[in-house]
């Protein structure tokens, strides 16, 4: 069983750098931007530390994935329920490096910058809020799994990541009722002074990690094609998304022989794509706004207006973010797609912060802010089209 | 040892084998007691299954040509002087009746045929 | 333990298609090829015998030991290779190598070595720029160099061009010569069958047709010709399958005797290829009684 866990640090040892690599940038970057100012925002960077190692955790089935080794691999001396172990074991494993990244980086990027003097961020230094993350984590993580297994990559990640949220909405939620306006504070002060609940909450935790575990095993054994189960992404409808939507063209290059051998031309291609993509967006965003309307009739009880400079802003991001995808989509491979999106998420939050707009909590209004990033949105839509339109004209395939 | 195999041939591949071995026993090619390749090294070389090798060797074995020694490989066996003459003139005797069907066939006398095979036989000596 | 496969009864469901009560056995030292049209369920029994797919019913014993209960110690003596190389492509042989090697007690670094020579591959270079040949050639020395005594492969010379095909039969054959090896193969590449395999197992439709040997095959099985007015009904039925022609029909008898007792001289018989016999049972597979001819 070892040997399968080592196997995917071998063979994923170029992705796992790169991204411990970026771990380390977004941490010391969240550090950096939401920190080092008046109203530190805690909450945002520990919901950094959660998704950033949510997403580490599945660096190697992502990879497995791609590569659809399982099928190999099972052709090997193992069993399956040593590569469901191994399986978990890999997710832990890099639960644990990349909390330890955080930890680290927190610990002395924060000595460094006097951030571990104020005390509205020593939450942050409370042992108890790693072991509850690593907790969630874990927890998250084990939940997905017979996701992952059944319906693959995808749907598995995105059931992991949406635990995890309910999770953490959960905990805000009650949080909001016993009006304390840092909810993190009181809970952490709850679960510190009453250390039978952590050791109640440690047990459960635990509990539910066994459960999945012995869950994953089953849906394992009760699943009568390991293949299917193990390269079954296709399974995952949620399409929309313009990420999942052309990820299966990444993997398999050998689409693009059969739609050029059609009447279309390769520009068409391009075009239709990035027209899409828009599409695609453009949709999601009308559905958010719709369901914020919703929410804000049901509850009222969200803080922000979402005006239409908040709502074009978005869309602009977005606008940035198709040109940065597409860019990579026609370069590289998948995990760099992914790698290079990842990056272009932070970038705007970077490009902001050093102009100085990030730190004033003003919302996004039309303003010379709002024009910067027009501008700046357009123009990469606009370069990586063409560059795009280029690029595949002149490819061989 | 030779052996060369006909795939266009109507004869069993096994039996090309056999044939052929036998007669080489038979002519002296190959002496007693010499070591013949294992079923696995014949059917390699020759590109066939090992399954018509083992046959064909099987067969020559229960016509006492072969014999095969446990561990040791299998060899020409130590054929009786009386019966290897016996083998031989049949072999002949064989040919003999083929050529004389054949001869009545066309309608060749007697005395044609023994003219015939006093010639050849006197043209092989030079 | 002279046997080391032995299938049983093997059965699975898959909705539309079924593989159905399926038993044949492998004698240790002997290579046996698996044919049968795409679909057939070739690659269903391999998968089952892997233990990839869970069978329905039926017992499958390797090396005489049950497939499932004793999966991996079976596996260490197993070398298996699939028909598309799955491996991290982003990796080069020699790393691809270092990551599988520790997965087996027996690797020896010394045949991989040898083999890599013999079918002289690059050793850094990466698999994603390997040509399908030298894929199956690195699969195959990798599933070789842990001394496996059964190797097991699924379609490995579809894809690849005649000239490697052929190296790559001179090499199993070369490799049969050590009796304690034995290979099953399937291919829908009959002819690469026909010259290479002892025994035969034909599957049709998810059912076995025939298991035996090779030699045996081509003693059953002819292709007699003749002219349309030899045929009626009762005649036509005692083909396996009959391609009518304007001047004359072709089809496919499994009994030569009776064939050549009825017609005599007015019927041609010639060797039935492989292909010819898939070809004309297609439809109706072949009678049952001549399933099993194991010698």
């Amino acid at each position: 069983m070892i040997q399968l866990v080592i196997k995917d640090f071998k063979a994923g040892k170029v992705y796992l750098i790169s991204t411990l690599l970026t771990l380390v940038l977004i941490s010391i970057g969240f550090m950096l931007i939401r920190l080092t100012d008046d109203t530190p925002e805690v909450e945002l960077y520990i919901l950094v530390v959660l998704i950033s190692c949510s997403i580490t955790a599945r660096l190697f089935i992502l990879i497995n994935e791609s590569y659809q080794v399982d099928k190999q691999f099972i052709s090997l001396p193992v069993s399956r329920n040593q590569m469901v172990k191994a399986r978990y074991f890999s997710s832990l494993a890099l639960i644990a490096i990349s909390m330890i990244v955080h930890l680290t980086i927190v610990l002395t990027f924060g000595q460094f910058s006097q951030i571990s003097n104020q005390t509205s961020l020593s939450i942050l230094y409370e042992p108890t809020l790693w072991v509850i993350l690593g907790l969630l984590l874990v927890i998250g993580n084990n939940l997905s799994y017979p996701f992952h297994f059944k319906f693959g990559f995808y749907m598995g990640s995105v059931i992991s990541i949406f635990c995890q949220f309910i999770l953490l909405v959960l905990i805000v939620f009650c949080a909001q009722f016993t009006s304390v306006q840092n909810l993190f504070n009181r809970l952490w002060e709850f679960i510190i002074h009453q250390h039978e609940a952590l050791i109640i909450v440690v047990l459960v935790i635990l509990f539910l990690f066994i459960a999945c575990l012995i869950i994953g095993m089953f849906m394992i054994f009760v699943n009568t094609n390991l293949l299917k189960m193990f390269s079954s992404g296709s399974k995952s409808f949620i399409v929309t998304i313009l990420f999942i939507a052309f990820i299966r063209e990444i993997e398999r290059r050998s689409t693009w022989t059969h739609l050029l051998s059609l009447p279309v031309s390769r520009s068409a291609m391009v075009k239709s794509k990035y027209i899409l993509s828009i599409l695609i967006l453009s949709v999601n965003l009308a559905i958010w706004v719709i369901s914020y309307q919703l929410i804000k009739g049901m509850f009222g009880i969200i803080e922000y207006e979402m005006t239409s400079a908040v709502v074009l802003t978005i869309w602009l991001n977005l606008l940035f973010h198709t040109g940065i995808f597409f860019f990579a989509f026609y370069r590289f491979n998948i995990i760099v797609t992914i790698g290079i999106n990842v990056f272009s998420m932070l970038i705007p939050t970077v490009v902001l912060t050093i102009t100085g707009h990030l730190k004033t909590q003003a919302l996004p209004a039309f303003n010379n802010q709002f024009l910067i990033l027009t501008i700046l949105a357009f123009s990469i839509f606009v370069i990586s089209y063409f560059s795009s339109l280029i690029h595949f004209k002149q490819k061989n395939i | 040892m030779k052996i060369i195999i006909s795939n266009a041939s109507p004869e069993p591949i096994y039996e090309q084998i056999a044939n052929q071995i036998k007669s080489q026993i038979i002519s002296g090619d190959l002496g007693e007691g010499e070591g013949l390749p294992s079923i696995r090294k014949l059917a390699k070389e020759l590109q066939i299954s090992v399954i018509t090798t083992k046959r064909s060797y099987e067969e020559l074995e229960k016509e006492g040509f072969i014999d095969t020694v446990a561990g040791k490989g299998t060899f020409v066996a130590i054929q009786n002087k009386e019966l290897l003459r016996e083998k031989k003139m049949k072999s002949i005797e064989d040919q003999m009746t083929q050529t004389v069907s054949q001869a009545k066939k066309f309608g060749v006398s007697l005395e044609n045929l023994q003219e015939m095979l006093h010639i050849l036989y006197n043209d092989n000596d030079e | 333990m002279n046997n080391t496969l032995e299938i049983k009864n093997l059965s699975k469901n898959y909705g539309d298609f079924k593989l159905d009560n399926v038993s044949f056995n492998l004698e240790k030292g002997f290579i046996m090829g698996l044919i049968g049209p795409n679909g057939a369920g070739k690659t269903t029994i391999i998968k089952s015998i892997m233990n990839l797919i869970m069978k329905d019913t039926g017992e499958i014993k390797v090396f005489g030991k049950d497939h499932q209960k004793q999966e991996i110690e079976i596996k260490k003596r197993i070398g298996f290779v699939y028909d598309s190389p799955n491996y991290y492509d982003h990796l080069t042989l020699q790393k691809l190598k270092n990551i599988i090697a520790p997965f087996y007690q027996q690797w020896d670094e010394n045949i991989f070595a040898q083999l890599v020579d013999r079918f002289e591959l690059p050793l850094h270079k990466t698999l994603k720029k390997f040509s399908k040949g030298m894929s199956m050639k690195a699969a195959i020395a990798i599933a070789l160099s842990h001394h496996a005594e059964f190797i097991i492969m699924d379609e490995p010379t579809s894809g690849l061009d005649p000239v490697v095909r052929r190296e790559l039969l001179d090499f199993l054959r070369g490799m049969m010569e050590d009796e304690n090896k034995s290979i099953l193969f399937s291919s829908h590449i009959t002819t690469d069958i026909e010259q290479i395999a002892d025994y035969i197992t034909y599957i049709l439709n998810g059912k076995l047709q025939f298991s035996k040997t090779k030699d045996q095959v081509f003693e059953d099985f002819a292709i007699a010709k003749g002219g349309n007015d030899l045929l009626d009904r009762d005649i036509e039925k005692s083909f396996i399958g009959l391609r009518k022609g304007e001047f004359g029909f072709e089809g496919l008898i499994d009994d030569k005797a009776l064939i050549t007792e009825m017609f005599g001289k007015e019927i041609i018989l010639e060797k039935a290829s492989l292909e010819d016999i898939m070809f004309y049972s297609k439809r109706n597979g072949i009678a049952s009684q001549l399933q099993s001819s194991h010698i």
